[in-house]
């Protein structure tokens, strides 16, 4: 093991591998800061600069674009409320309060500090278990996976606190809207009028742009202009206190992102979504949460990075991407001539080592650069709104056309910018009817796909012993504070006839 | 709550629920089984239908329950228990009083209610134009008609806003990563 650990490090450090590894988290980061543009598109876009390169430092800067992006994703997500991608959703929500009590700086700095800690601890887990970790990811079939979904959404519902029925009714809602376009199982369209834009589905970067930025954008038009954010610059910066305040959320995020991470499909958002709704629970603070927890940016953040690292296991010991870009990533392995699997730890340890290395590698230059520059990005929201949102609106249209070079995308995101809007006003929910989207195709893949293992029939979800015990934990999330709540006002009650007695 | 945004909430828990029902009507007709007993093509849209229609119908109930139990004397306790602080806003705009909920700009609620229309059409309308424009004319155009029209600013800042913002846009999006961006009838950029 050490032998290994020694050998990949030989390789992320050498001067080229470190250069071409810092250009790859500063085009990432660049990539993320832009709207629409996330990870898989960043990786995708820039694959063919890296043909000429060495496979090892073609992948090293691949995977810096990969955590680049994703912390560019949180930036705008915490300036503006514009998540790059799915995964970065549940980091406006804590993020985006704290940048508009100006300690934006505070929480970019969190956000990275959370994200250099999840990346050693996943790049020790990954070192030590990730050959029988892929093992155990494979023990998720479709009826484990169906489990772990429903789990994600109750758990995203059930941090909605007194607002449950509205939070299952927007998470349904996304599920709903996720079927419009052919369906997983038949391949027969559904919803799509005749329209063959939607034949694809509803694109959900663009119903995130809308939802998110122009969402925001209107409510804030509506509620009027507020005096630009003047931050003294000691708020801007991160307290140690707060870094120690945010350690347990960190490492919580850290293990939670790491073990979703490896499952195959939504593993990263999910793993975001759940650990928030993990920390409102058990936080010490969760009474703030919502209204600018710092703890509200470590979790989610920690367990996006610790699940993009966790990722790479299905994806380099199995050969099965565990999300879209290492999809994209998977297709790099391929056009270099390598072959992903289990043989590839053996064949190619330098490669694989250097590669795992170069998380570690690319998290620190990612924290370097992040700290000193992040009270920097906060300076934006010096800009007075009225200057600010017309750029929003322009940036929102042009990354949401580039996505798929189509104005079908720039229509989705005014109309879901008119949904946000109108969510908004009638505080209705709107992260879990993201998540319903993004997991709706995945979901009902499951849902076919278990339906077909138990021949018709559903109940095969409760024969296995890991879908089961899934499922119990969802259904004890959603009865257990019911009836202590109950309990505790039936008591209450008690206490109250007694004095009045 | 003040009694627009109940019945706000009110509508749009109707609405919802009767999306939801039409969705489940929509996926009974696509079928919930395929010839082989598994799942079918209508499934999901049927069950994520009457999960919709029934929690609407859930919530419809909860609001109407709310609105019996608080008068309106009550409205600003209601309101304070919900957090919501968007309906303190929409009640400023009931108001309408010269003084109430002022912003820094000195905007009354009814400017900004007209503000927003204004800006939603200008964003709609700069959609429709790309056909005949292209779209970073269209953009360009939107970006000077909210800036000079709505925020008020002076044309030339206006005019140097937009030319940077576009600049950018063109550099980044048309340049460095190629996209191609409709030009329109105009045939222009």
């Amino acid at each position: 093991m050490l032998d290994n650990l020694l050998l990949g490090f030989q390789t992320a450090m050498t001067w080229e591998n470190l250069v071409w590894c810092l250009v790859g988290v500063l085009l990432g980061t660049v990539i993320g800061l832009l709207p629409g543009l996330g990870s898989t598109t960043g990786v995708a876009v820039l694959l063919p600069l890296t043909f000429t390169f060495e496979p090892v430092t073609a992948l090293i800067m691949l995977a810096g674009i990969y955590y680049g992006a994703q912390y560019g994703g949180t930036i705008t997500s915490v300036l503006i409320a514009t998540p790059g991608e799915a995964a970065s959703v549940v980091t406006t929500l804590d993020g985006y309060q704290m940048a508009k009590q100006g300690r934006a700086g505070a929480a970019l700095a969190i956000a990275a500090i959370g994200s250099f800690i999840a990346a050693i601890i996943s790049l020790a887990l990954l070192m030590g278990l990730a050959p029988p970790l892929a093992g155990l990811a494979l023990e998720f079939g479709p009826a484990e996976n169906l489990a772990i979904m429903i789990l994600g959404l109750v758990i995203v519902v059930s941090f909605q606190g007194g607002a449950f029925v509205r939070g299952a009714l927007m998470a349904a809602a996304g599920l709903l809207l996720a079927t419009v376009g052919i369906a997983a199982g038949s391949g027969e369209a559904r919803f799509t009028f005749g329209n063959v834009d939607l034949l694809s589905g509803i694109p959900f970067v663009e119903v995130m742009i809308g939802l998110f930025a122009l969402g925001e954008v209107f409510h804030q038009i509506r509620m009027g202009a507020e005096k630009p954010i003047r931050a003294r610059f000691k708020d801007m910066v991160i307290r140690p206190r707060e870094v120690a305040k945010s350690m347990p959320s960190i490492l919580r995020g850290s293990g939670i992102g790491f073990f979703l991470g490896m499952l195959p499909g939504a593993g990263s958002t999910l793993a975001s979504f759940i650990s928030y709704g993990i920390e409102r629970r058990v936080s010490r603070n969760r009474d703030n949460f919502g209204k600018g927890a710092i703890e509200g940016v470590a979790s989610p953040e920690s367990a996006n990075n610790a699940a993009a690292n966790a990722n790479f296991v299905p994806t380099l010991a199995l050969g099965i991407p565990g999300g879209a870009t290492t999809a994209v990533l998977l297709g790099a392995f391929t056009i270099y001539g390598l072959q992903p699997g289990p043989l590839l730890f053996e064949q190619q340890p330098d490669l694989v080592w250097g590669l795992l290395v170069s998380f570690f590698v690319g998290n620190v230059l990612l924290l370097v650069l992040n700290l000193p520059l992040a009270p920097v990005f906060a300076q934006m929201l010096r800009i007075p709104y009225g200057y600010l949102y017309p750029l929003i609106i322009l940036t929102s249209c042009i990354g949401a056309y580039s996505v798929s070079n189509n104005m079908f995308s720039v229509w989705v995101v005014l109309i879901f910018g008119v949904i946000g809007f109108v969510l908004k006003e009638l505080d209705l929910p709107i992260a879990p009817l993201v998540l319903g989207l993004v997991l709706g195709p995945l979901f009902e893949k499951a849902l076919v796909q278990t339906s077909a293992v138990g021949d018709g029939s559903l109940a095969v979800l409760f024969t296995r012993p890991i879908a089961l015990g899934i499922l119990v934990c969802a259904a004890a999330l959603i009865a257990v504070p019911r009836i202590t709540g109950a309990l505790l006002k039936g008591r209450k009650e008690n206490q109250k006839e007694s004095v009045t007695q | 709550m003040t009694r627009t945004l109940r019945n706000a909430r009110i509508a749009a828990s109707a609405v919802l629920a009767a999306l939801g029902a039409a969705a489940c009507v929509g996926g009974l007709g696509y079928g919930l089984e395929n010839e082989d007993g598994a799942v079918g093509t209508g499934l999901l849209p049927a069950a994520s239908g009457a999960l919709i229609a029934v929690l609407a119908l859930v919530d419809l109930a909860q609001q109407l329950l709310a609105a019996r139990r608080a008068p309106a004397s009550a409205d600003a306790d209601i309101n304070a228990a919900n957090g919501s602080g968007v309906a303190l806003l929409i009640a400023d705009g009931e108001t309408g009083g010269p003084t109430d909920g002022i912003d820094v700009l000195g905007r009354t609620p009814r400017q900004r209610n007209r503000n927003l229309v204004v800006v939603l059409a200008l964003v709609f309308a700069a959609a429709l134009l790309v056909p005949f424009s292209g779209l970073l004319i269209a953009m360009g155009l939107l970006i000077l008609a909210i800036t000079i029209g709505v925020e008020r600013m002076r044309p030339l800042s206006a005019v140097a806003v937009t030319a940077v913002a576009l600049a950018c846009v063109w550099l980044v999006f048309a340049q460095g990563l190629r996209v191609p961006f409709p030009t329109g009838m105009l045939g222009l950029i």
